[in-house]
C-alpha cells in the first residue's frame, strides 16, 4: 500500500516536473524576446546579445523535457489526459526551441546591423514584436491553465501577425525601389519580419497541441492565414 | 508515566501528520521517507491562510514553483500576469536561491531574495519579487513565501519620460526646420520682403507653430496615460450617458448638411471605464472618420453602435462585454495599412488628405492614444474597411461585473 502510495507521488512529481521545465522554457523565450524588444525600443545592441546567449539554456531544456517525457512514457504508463499531455510536451517543447533559435537570429542580425534602423521602422518592429509575445504570453497562460479555448482563439488570432508581417513586407519593398542605398539594411528587416512570423506560426503548433491536450480532438490542418484576403476579420 | 510519554508522542505525531495534510491538501500522506526532524518541530502551514494573512500581494509557492496559494490581492492587481511573472529566469532563479538559502545565523529562518522582472505584454509592468523558504520546509515539500510589489509607475516615469524625448525631438524637427526656414527668409529679406509674401510666410510659421503646439499636447496626453497605463480604470460607467457626452461635443461638427451622424445603443450597458478617456477614444474615431472619410461627390454618414458581445462576435473571443463601432462611408483604407495604424506616428502616405480647414493636418497620434487608454481598459481594437466603402473601428470592452 505504502510502497503504490510512493509510486503514485513519484509519477506525480515527475509531471510536475514536466510542466515546470515547460513553464520554465518558455519563459526563457518570452524573456528572448523581450530583451529584442527593449533592444529596438532603446536601439542598443546589447541587449539584443544578450537575448541571442539564451540559445543553449533554451536548447538543454528541450533535451530535458523530451527525456523526462520519454521516461514518464516508459515507466509510468499515463492514460487519458495525461497521456496525451506528456505526448504534447514533446513537440511544445521542439516548437519553443524553434522559437528561440528565431530570436537568437533576430538578435544576431540586430547586432550586426551596419546601418541604423529608421525610426518608423524600429517602431513597426517593436509593435510586431510585442503582438508575437503577447501571443506567446496567451499560449503558455492557456497551456498552464489547460484552456483550449483560448488556445483557438490564438490559433486564430495568428493572422493578425500575419498581416503585419505583410504590412511591413510591403513597406519595405516600396524603401527598396526607391532607396536602392538602404537595399542591405532592408533585407535585414525583411529576414526580421520573417522570423516574427515564424515565430507567430509556431505559437499556433503550440496553440493546436494544447487543444488536442485538453480535448482530445485535432484542429483543421489549415489555419486561416492573412493573405487568404486581407480584409475579413479572423 | 510510559502512558503519558506514549500519549504525547502519539498526540505529537498526530499533530505533525495533520500538518502535513493541510499544507498540501491534494497530496497522500508522505512516504516512509520522510520523518520530522530532530529539533525542528513541525510547523503547521496553511498556505491559503498564511498568503491571506499578509497585507500586500502574496503567493505561496511549492518546490516546482506551482502556486499553492496566491491571495486576493495579488489576485486582483495580477491575476492575468501571474504566471508570465513566475516563469521568468529571474523568478526561475530567485525559486531555486530560496530554495537552497542557508539559515541565517543564529536562528531557524532561511535568509530571502528578491529579484525585479519586467513584462512587456501586455502592458508594460515591473514587479519586485522577494522570496523565503518557509522556516521548517524542506526538500520536495518545500513552500516558498513570495511577495509581490509593483515598481510599474517608477519605471515608467523614466521609460516615459526616455520616449518622449525621443519622439518629440523626431517629429518637431520637421515643422521646426520649416519655421527657421521662412525666419531666415524674412530676416535676409529685410524690408525688402514684399508684403504679399511677408502675409504668405507667417501664414505658413502659424501653421507650423500651431501644429508644434498640437503634437507637444498630444504627446504630453500619451504619456500621462501611460503612466497610469498599469492601472485598470474600475469606476462604472454607463454606454448611454458616454454616447450623450460625446453627441454633446461633436454636435457642432454635424450642422452641415454634408455630414450625418447616426448614434445607436443597447439599454444597460455598462464598462468599467475612465469617461473622460473613452470620451478621447470616440472623439479620436470620429475626427478620423471627418478627416479622412469625407469625400466631395457624396455626404459623410458616421455611424456609432454599441451593443452586447454575442459568440460569433471574434473581437469578443467568447468573453462577455461591449462592442463599440464607428463607422463611416469613406473611401476606405487599403488592407496593407490596417495593422499598423496604432503606431506612433503612422501616416497613410498614399491617401489623399481631405482639405478641411477645421480639421488640418493629423498628428499621427490619434490611434496610438485609442490604442493606450483601450489596452489599459483590457480592450481589444480592430479596423475592417472596404475600399469604396468605408471603414469601421470596432472595440470591444469587457463587461463590467455585476455591482
Amino acid at each position: 500500500m505504502q510502497q503504490r502510495q510512493h509510486i503514485v507521488q513519484r509519477y506525480e512529481d515527475e509531471l510536475l516536473r514536466l510542466r515546470s521545465l515547460m513553464e520554465q522554457m518558455g519563459g526563457l523565450v518570452e524573456h528572448q524576446l523581450s530583451l529584442i524588444l527593449a533592444s529596438l525600443a532603446g536601439n542598443d545592441t546589447r541587449t539584443a546579445l544578450e537575448a541571442a546567449q539564451q540559445d543553449s539554456a533554451v536548447d538543454a531544456l528541450e533535451h530535458e523535457i523530451e527525456a523526462l517525457a520519454i521516461r514518464l512514457l516508459a515507466l509510468r504508463g499515463p492514460m487519458a489526459v495525461d497521456l496525451r499531455e506528456i505526448i504534447a510536451c514533446i513537440p511544445m517543447a521542439s516548437a519553443l526551441e524553434r522559437m528561440g533559435d528565431y530570436a537568437s537570429s533576430i538578435a544576431r542580425r540586430l547586432n550586426q546591423m551596419d546601418q541604423p534602423i529608421p525610426h518608423t521602422a524600429r517602431t513597426a518592429l517593436h509593435e510586431m514584436g510585442r503582438l508575437v509575445l503577447d501571443h506567446l504570453r496567451r499560449v503558455m497562460n492557456a497551456l498552464e491553465r489547460k484552456d483550449a479555448r483560448e488556445a483557438h482563439a490564438i490559433w486564430q488570432a495568428d493572422q493578425l501577425v500575419d498581416q503585419y508581417g505583410n504590412a511591413m513586407t510591403g513597406d519595405c519593398l516600396k524603401q527598396m525601389t526607391h532607396h536602392p542605398q538602404t537595399i542591405r539594411l532592408h533585407i535585414s528587416l525583411l529576414f526580421i519580419i520573417r522570423n516574427l512570423e515564424r515565430i507567430g506560426d509556431h505559437t499556433t503548433n503550440m496553440a493546436e497541441r494544447i487543444v488536442f491536450m485538453v480535448t482530445g480532438t485535432t484542429l483543421p490542418s489549415a489555419r486561416p492565414h492573412a493573405h487568404d484576403d486581407g480584409l475579413s476579420p479572423p | 508515566m510510559f502512558s503519558c510519554l506514549l500519549l504525547a508522542l502519539t498526540g505529537w505525531g498526530m499533530a505533525w501528520r495533520l500538518s502535513r495534510r493541510i499544507s498540501k491538501p491534494e497530496s497522500p500522506p508522505p512516504a516512509a521517507r520522510t520523518r520530522p526532524v530532530p529539533h525542528h518541530p513541525p510547523q503547521t502551514h496553511d498556505p491559503h491562510q498564511l498568503a491571506e494573512t499578509i497585507p500586500g500581494m502574496a503567493l505561496v509557492l511549492g518546490a516546482m514553483g506551482q502556486v499553492l496559494a496566491c491571495n486576493r490581492a495579488a489576485q486582483t492587481r495580477h491575476g492575468d500576469s501571474l504566471h508570465a511573472l513566475l516563469r521568468h529566469p529571474n523568478a526561475r532563479n530567485s525559486l531555486h536561491t530560496a530554495l537552497n538559502a542557508p539559515l541565517m545565523p543564529e536562528s531557524d529562518i532561511p535568509t530571502a531574495c528578491s529579484t525585479t522582472i519586467s513584462l512587456d505584454v501586455p502592458i508594460q509592468r515591473t514587479i519586485r519579487l522577494s522570496m523565503r523558504r518557509l522556516p521548517g520546509t524542506v526538500g520536495r515539500d518545500s513552500l516558498v513565501l513570495t511577495l509581490l510589489d509593483d515598481r510599474s509607475a517608477i519605471q515608467a516615469a523614466d521609460r516615459i519620460r526616455a520616449d518622449f524625448v525621443a519622439h518629440a525631438s523626431h517629429e518637431l524637427r520637421t515643422p521646426l526646420a520649416s519655421l527657421s526656414g521662412f525666419i531666415d527668409l524674412l530676416r535676409d529679406g529685410g524690408d525688402q520682403t514684399d508684403p504679399a509674401s511677408r502675409s504668405l510666410y507667417l501664414d505658413i510659421m502659424h501653421q507650423q507653430a500651431t501644429r508644434m503646439q498640437r503634437l507637444i499636447d498630444r504627446l504630453l496626453y500619451l504619456s500621462q496615460l501611460e503612466l497610469k497605463g498599469h492601472q485598470r480604470p474600475r469606476e462604472q460607467l454607463d454606454i448611454g450617458e458616454l454616447f450623450a457626452t460625446v453627441l454633446g461635443e461633436v454636435m457642432p461638427r454635424f450642422r452641415d448638411s454634408s455630414r450625418q451622424l447616426d448614434m445607436t445603443h443597447e439599454d444597460d450597458l455598462t464598462v468599467l471605464a475612465d469617461e473622460d478617456e473613452l470620451v478621447q477614444v470616440l472623439l479620436n474615431l470620429m475626427e478620423n472618420a471627418i478627416r479622412y472619410g469625407t469625400q466631395p461627390d457624396r455626404p459623410l454618414h458616421v455611424r456609432l453602435n454599441a451593443r452586447r458581445s454575442g459568440l460569433d462576435d471574434d473581437l469578443a473571443a467568447g468573453d462577455t462585454g461591449v462592442l463599440l463601432s464607428v463607422a463611416d462611408n469613406g473611401p476606405g483604407i487599403a488592407a496593407h495599412h490596417l495593422p499598423r495604424l496604432t503606431e506612433r506616428f503612422y501616416r497613410i502616405t498614399d491617401a489623399p488628405i481631405s482639405d478641411n480647414t477645421d480639421t488640418g493636418q493629423g498628428t499621427g497620434l490619434g490611434l496610438a492614444i485609442v490604442r493606450q487608454i483601450l489596452d489599459r481598459h483590457g480592450g481589444r481594437l480592430r479596423f475592417v474597411s472596404t475600399p469604396g466603402e468605408g471603414t469601421t473601428c470596432l472595440i470591444w470592452l469587457p463587461a463590467a461585473p455585476p455591482a
